[in-house]
């Protein structure tokens, strides 16, 4: 849900070129947080400090990819970057979303799980 | 280490050990608000910013250790707490300059916000410029950020990254810290020694800065999710071969175990494709960085201590394809000068200590008590590896790579800071060393002198950070007139000008990097030749010349040189009275003389 609503908030005061006092403050916390914290969610990984590591490294990574290969082809373009960054959470989001479904929908009885099968060993 | 059940705990079932320590954090953050409006940079002397700093800054310091060192010997483990004191000395200790200058300090950084305004106005590379164009993903980054953030200046950008980035580095610190020990008291004591050790500065508007937070974090993943055999075969061999008997495949059990086997694969999965992604972002955006990561990778994986063995080709192929074809225009001039540098250690050193020793009293009193804090620091973190690795031989990580980076040592000085980067590179496991000290390596008779100890050591070190890391304020702080003053040269100066100086000490490079020619003439204006200087400013051909001196260059001629203001003043009517200059522009912190043409 707060990927969703930085993400949705980031996308509106950037593309309406908001002069508001929250944009730089909103821009900020979805460039260094939010397109790492929504794929890494993906993966369950069961430590929230790693979490957050790997979020914080991936966010900054991909952003300085994104940019450092539009400025080598000539394609400098902060709204398409932003755009795919923005891409990459949303699609991250509705994977764990999915995931969450399926679990739902389809529980996983404990006896097929790795862990099942070795608590039964 | 969990902050949100600890943070529940506080607000729900607040006892003693919590509500102690929020009430001395409460004091001791506003002393240190209140303290800030007695401080007059003005006063500043050449030994720095310590000299304005008034005795509330340091009482409240005390009170933020003494409640640090309780927090921590509490019985009940937390983690918001400690978290929120380090949080506090991050603030005291690298944020204070932020809310005290006028504008962004050091001269470099305002260098590296005339790249970000290039990559702006240009939205191209041209790697012929200089070696930041070979390297140019920090600045994208940042150019990349200011739109999105909807900025208009990278001044606005370039105020905070001391504080932001060593808030960054509390995660990964934590990740390697917890890799290698289990011991809570040993774990957040060295992650608070950390800042108070890290007077080196590299934390700055900077490629270093985040790259160093790239650095730790691939080391924190590879180390909590990658862990060795721990079985060294060549080296058992080795031993076998000597008849020297030593256990070394024994299992660490400084961690626990991942649950299940799943949970480890994903750890793996995506901690491999965070750190090959921060890696093709460090050899886009650092010289140096990508080498102390290949290193480091490249000493674990010869000692089994990761599980990951094949990563160091993979970074090294990276490293080689980014110099052999996005850094080709550096290298291709600059190769044999570079392979001059290598094993050079005594001109390293050399360059890297003794030649920084000259220069006023103060100025060298800051150098002395840098080179004293720096070796009684590596003194107690190489005593606490020693005894570390005969107690505890088998965990070697620490050990490996605390002396990794000093291998770049015989590589290159990289412009007579070397050192200072090795510092920095093995700070995280250097200090490890020294809470070890306290923390394990004590006999048990002696554990109730531990907080003191920790506490004694603490105080010390941040009486001592604050001469070390703003020691050279007088000159590393600019003011609000003398970019005035540089703002009003770029308005005047038409593209190819030469912009002279007579030392790089004052913010230029800010606008136009790549349209004016800068150079800095220190031998004419210490010599008082200004046949000299005319002749060097003439050499350029440029299309016209100016010279600027500002206060903050006056200052660092004083402390290098002892070469005080009045000579400076002298020098500059000589100037005027040659008929050779005129004064153009002037205010009580900068004046800007034009060079007339040859007649």
């Amino acid at each position: 849900m707060v990927l969703t609503v930085s993400t949705v908030a980031t996308a509106a005061v950037f593309f309406t070129d908001s002069p508001s006092a929250l944009r730089p403050w909103l821009a900020l916390w979805f460039l260094l947080v939010c397109p790492g914290m929504a794929v890494v969610r993906i993966f369950d990984l069961q430590d929230s400090l790693l979490e957050w590591v790997l979020s914080i490294a991936l966010s900054i990574s991909l952003a300085g990819i994104i940019s450092t290969v539009q400025i080598y082809t000539h394609t400098w373009s902060p709204t398409a970057g932003l755009g795919i960054l923005i891409g990459v959470t949303l699609g991250g989001v509705v994977v764990q979303s999915t995931l969450n479904l399926k679990l739902i929908a389809w529980p996983i009885s404990p006896a097929s799980l790795p862990l099942g099968r070795e608590m039964r060993k | 280490m969990n902050i949100n059940a600890s943070v529940t705990r506080l607000l729900t079932n607040p006892s003693r050990q919590t509500i102690q320590p929020l009430l001395l954090v409460a004091i001791s953050a506003t002393l240190f608000v209140v303290s800030l409006g007695k401080i007059d940079l003005h006063g500043m002397s050449d030994l720095g910013l310590i000299v304005v700093l008034p005795p509330e800054i340091y009482i409240s310091l005390f009170l933020l250790t003494f409640s640090f060192i309780w927090t921590v010997h509490q019985p009940e483990e937390h983690t918001f707490m400690p978290l929120l004191h380090i949080i506090l000395l991050i603030i005291a200790l690298h944020g204070i300059t932020v809310p005290l200058e006028e504008v962004p300090r050091f001269n470099v950084t305002w260098r590296h916000m005339g790249l970000v305004d290039y990559m702006l106005r240009n939205q191209s590379i041209n790697p012929r410029i200089d070696a930041y164009f070979n390297w140019p993903a920090f600045f994208v980054l940042e150019a990349f950020v200011m739109q999105a953030m909807g900025l208009k200046d990278p001044s606005q950008l370039a105020f905070w990254p001391s504080a932001f980035n060593s808030l960054l580095y509390i995660g990964p610190l934590l990740l390697i810290l917890r890799s290698v020990s289990d011991n809570r008291k040993l774990i957040w004591f060295a992650l608070w020694l950390f800042y108070i050790a890290n007077w080196i500065g590299q934390d700055y508007f900077a490629p270093q800065s985040l790259n160093f937070f790239l650095y730790i974090t691939i080391l924190g993943v590879l180390l909590w999710s990658f862990k060795g055999t721990q079985s060294i075969p060549w080296l058992e061999r080795l031993l076998k071969s000597t008849h020297l008997r030593m256990e070394l495949s024994e299992p660490q059990e400084q961690c626990p175990p991942v649950r299940g086997r799943n949970t480890a694969r994903q750890q793996r999965l995506i901690g491999l494709s965070v750190i090959l992604l921060s890696m093709m972002f460090s050899v886009a955006s650092h010289q140096l960085t990508p080498f102390a990561i290949l290193i480091s990778v490249a000493v674990l994986s010869l000692f089994y201590q990761i599980s990951a063995r094949g990563l160091g080709y993979i970074l090294a192929i990276m490293i080689a394809v980014w110099m052999v074809y996005l850094a080709v225009a550096f290298m291709q001039n600059r190769t044999e000068l570079l392979l001059a540098n290598v094993g050079q250690v005594d001109e390293a050193i050399s360059s890297n200590v003794t030649e920084r020793l000259n220069g006023s009293t103060g100025h060298n009193i800051v150098v002395r008590v840098r080179l004293v804090e720096t070796f009684f620091f590596w003194g107690l973190a190489f005593w606490g590896g020693f005894r570390h690795i005969k107690k505890n031989f088998r965990n070697l990580v620490p050990v490996l790579l605390a002396c990794a980076p000093f291998t770049l040592l015989i590589l290159q000085f990289y412009g007579g800071e070397m050192l200072l980067r090795i510092y920095f590179f093995t700070l995280p496991f250097m200090v490890f060393f020294v809470s070890g000290l306290i923390y394990t390596e004590f006999p048990q008779k002696y554990f109730r002198w531990q907080p003191w100890l920790a506490g004694l050591l603490s105080l010390v070190l941040i009486a001592s950070f604050y001469i070390s890391r703003y020691g050279n304020e007088k000159f590393d702080q600019f003011t609000a007139k003398e970019v005035e003053a540089v703002t009003y040269l770029y308005k005047i100066a038409e593209p190819r000008s030469l912009l002279a100086a007579p030392s790089p000490h004052y913010p230029i490079k800010f606008k136009g990097y790549e349209l004016y020619p800068v150079r800095f003439y220190q031998d004419p204006v210490l010599s008082g030749d200004v046949n000299a200087l005319v002749t060097a400013m003439e050499e350029s051909k440029a299309r016209a010349s100016y010279f600027t001196v500002t206060t903050s260059q006056e200052s660092f001629f004083y402390l290098f040189y002892k070469f005080p203001p009045e000579e400076m003043r002298k020098f500059e009517d000589k100037m005027v009275a040659s008929g050779r200059f005129e004064r153009i522009y002037s205010n009580e912190n900068a004046r800007i003389y034009k060079l007339f043409p040859t007649p």
